[in-house]
């Protein structure tokens, strides 16, 4: 079979550092058109009606879509990642100190089933012992899938949206917020506003240094459908992302690039703490951290069948060796970057 | 308000940083001035002093200064699109016996060029912070100043020895002692061993050094020819305009923990709002004089310049009513999404 397309595909993707030069046409790239989306269900709902041949989607609802047995397979590449420990907040006044103290407590999520979700209630429950059913748990709307239910002994209420995530918490409904980002509080209320994991990372560096987690929040879905049109789609696209990357890590590494004074510091940490591909696409980097997602979905119930991470993605892109890597050391000007992601 | 001038575009040279990235994909409206790319280095400081080249151009502020000093037709915008901490970029051999920076007395030390912006910083910071008078270090230097006019002061001790710009083979070879540089020099990945920082906490050293003098040092600043400001009086304000859209652009992506791959962005982005408030890399003069100031003063006081240069002399009056107003946000965007897509 002539490995080359009948008809360009579509990617729907996010614009990072990481992507733009992909989007930006840097890099060369044939027979893929990549289209912006931004979050959440245009990228989904997109892909689920063969809209998009290949799109960016949260780990979580790949994972159950696939255990519903849509026709999907996937590519290890992971465009979006966190740390989800600086994202749990609380009032001052709620007296909570302490992860532990969330025992009890009125908690609202984004959405029980984000993937950003699964990692909350992990490092709730392994590094401070509170169970999930130990929490009142808060959704604003419904989840994204409605064939998705909660965990037997679970409590989870399902409150109306509001005008942000953070509402419930400023206005007392709720005594934590666990979410993905960090919210923009109005400034009359971000006295009231405190982090609850301590420390001026939220501990992020000892967790990782610990477990070796950088938990992936989107990877690249693709139809199967598509990779029968071309068997070569997945492959193309762990290039077309590994090639951007390869350019981005070429700008980043100069720390006059990006700016923040202390660059140099972060950039030395970054290399000390995750050597030369801070970002790393590929299965096996990542090995750990999607069994231990595939592990949380599954005892919650969330996938009826645990897989092994091999069976998440495309067999010949399995095969595709990720080659970027970020050097150590600067130019001296940005402007030695000829015309990288513009 | 004048008028934009009728000879056709403005050009200011500029290097690419993710700051100065939306004026060359124009996601920020410039009219009348075209932006054109230059590597770092001499082609826009030399084509800004000749007339019909460039109108603007980023400049170091060494070079600038002794321009003044000289009486040279230039003036500049308070926008500084390039700063750099020197404490992390002292070097040495790691067989070279030298522990710390006061070791560095009697020994020899390469730098870029001995008037290089970075270069006095490295200097004040050894005589201040570390005791080491500049007159008793043994200075080489990789090639001649930059600009003919420019010589040493009495009293210092400069060897010129051509070699390469960064110098890390000067110092492999025990050529110099220490190399006091301006950027992490590549270095081979078989030979990372051989090489080390003078400073070995430099890191948290400069953070400090920061914290308690707000000094963040500038390199570049951004130049405009008096014959230019002639034709366009609102020249130097427009470019302030353009600069600062185009910083607004860039810290709504930066301010965003996940556009950056680095796994700790957001605690990079906590601290640097700690340190340096909602704008961690600001233009205008008013949180800049300081630093300005205290540069004028090094530059008299190590003898490149004849006199002590008023800071009232440096800058445009018309631009200094600029307000500048980006400002680092402390909420994540939602996505990489909200980014102008012009962004680098």
């Amino acid at each position: 079979m002539p490995d080359t397309p009948p008809r360009p595909m579509s990617l729907a993707a996010q614009r990072f550092d990481r992507t733009m030069p992909m989007f930006n046409r840097n890099i060369r790239v044939e027979n893929i058109q990549a289209v912006h989306t931004s979050a959440g269900s245009a990228s989904v709902e997109g892909l689920m009606r063969g809209i998009w041949d290949a799109a960016e989607i949260p780990v979580a609802r790949y994972a159950f879509v696939r255990d519903q047995g849509d026709d999907f397979t996937a590519i290890p590449v992971f465009p979006d990642r966190i740390f989800v420990q600086p994202y749990a907040y609380t009032r001052t006044d709620t007296g909570i100190n302490d992860p532990a103290d969330l025992r009890g407590r009125r908690v609202v999520v984004p959405g029980f089933y984000y993937t950003a979700s699964f990692w909350h209630r992990a490092i709730l429950k392994e590094e401070h012992g509170v169970d999930a059913s130990e929490i009142e748990w808060q959704v604003p709307g419904t989840e994204l899938d409605e064939r998705m239910r909660y965990p037997d002994g679970v409590s989870v209420t399902t409150i109306p949206r509001g005008s942000s995530v953070a509402q419930p918490l400023l206005e007392g409904s709720a005594d934590v917020l666990l979410t993905e980002m960090a919210p923009v509080f109005p400034s009359s209320e971000e006295p009231r506003i405190k982090r609850i994991y301590p420390g001026p990372d939220a501990g992020v560096r000892d967790y990782y240094t610990r477990t070796g987690f950088f938990p992936p929040v989107h990877v690249i879905v693709v139809r199967k459908a598509s990779l029968e049109q071309w068997p070569g789609f997945g492959e193309a696209l762990c290039r077309m992302y590994d090639e951007s990357k390869a350019e981005t890590y070429r700008v980043l590494q100069n720390e006059r690039m990006t700016s923040l004074p202390l660059m140099r510091a972060h950039l030395d940490e970054s290399f000390e703490m995750f050597g030369d591909d801070p970002w790393a696409y590929g299965l096996e980097a990542n090995r750990a951290v999607l069994e231990k997602y595939l592990d949380l979905a599954h005892a919650e119930g969330f996938i009826k069948s645990r897989p092994a991470v091999e069976e998440l993605f495309d067999e010949r892109s399995l095969g595709y060796r990720f080659t970027a890597k970020m050097e150590h050391g600067s130019s001296p000007g940005g402007g030695a970057f000829v015309a990288t992601n513009i | 308000m004048s008028m934009q001038p009728n000879g056709g575009l403005m050009k200011l040279a500029s290097q690419r940083f993710d700051r100065s990235a939306p004026l060359f994909a124009r996601t920020v409206a410039m009219p009348g001035i075209q932006t054109i790319h230059v590597p770092p280095g001499s082609p826009g400081v030399e084509g800004v002093q000749q007339p019909g080249f460039f109108d603007a151009a980023e400049m170091p502020l060494a070079r600038y200064v002794f321009l003044k000093d000289q009486g040279d037709a230039l003036s500049a915008v308070p926008v500084f699109p390039d700063r750099l901490m020197v404490h992390q970029y002292v070097y040495t051999r790691t067989d070279s016996g030298i522990e710390s920076m006061a070791d560095l007395r009697g020994k020899r030390v390469l730098l870029t060029g001995y008037w290089v912006t970075a270069s006095f910083w490295h200097r004040t910071i050894l005589e201040e912070e570390y005791g080491v008078p500049m007159s008793e270090v043994h200075w080489h230097v990789t090639g001649p100043e930059l600009d003919p006019r420019q010589t040493y002061p009495p009293g210092v001790e400069v060897t010129v020895a051509p070699g390469p710009f960064q110098g890390m083979e000067v110092l492999l070879d025990g050529r110099v002692d220490a190399l006091m540089s301006e950027s992490t020099p590549p270095i081979p990945l078989d030979q990372r061993h051989l090489v080390k920082r003078v400073i070995p906490d430099a890191q948290a050293v400069q953070r400090e050094w920061y914290r308690r003098t707000g000094f963040n040092p500038i390199v570049h600043l951004v130049v405009v020819r008096k014959d230019a400001l002639e034709r366009w009086p609102d020249f130097g304000y427009e470019l302030c305009s353009a600069y600062d859209e185009a910083m607004r652009q860039t810290y709504l992506a930066l301010q965003n923990e996940r556009f950056t791959s680095l796994p700790f962005m957001r605690a990079y982005l906590d601290d640097a709002m700690e340190i340096g408030g909602d704008n961690p890399w600001p233009y205008g003069v008013e949180r800049n004089r300081a630093e300005i100031e205290r540069f004028l003063t090094m530059a008299h006081e190590q003898g490149m310049t004849r006199r002590r240069v008023g800071f009232d002399e440096l800058f445009d009056a018309r631009s200094l009513d600029y307000a500048f107003t980006a400002r680092l946000e402390p909420g994540s965007t939602t996505d990489g999404g909200s980014v102008p897509n012009a962004y680098r």
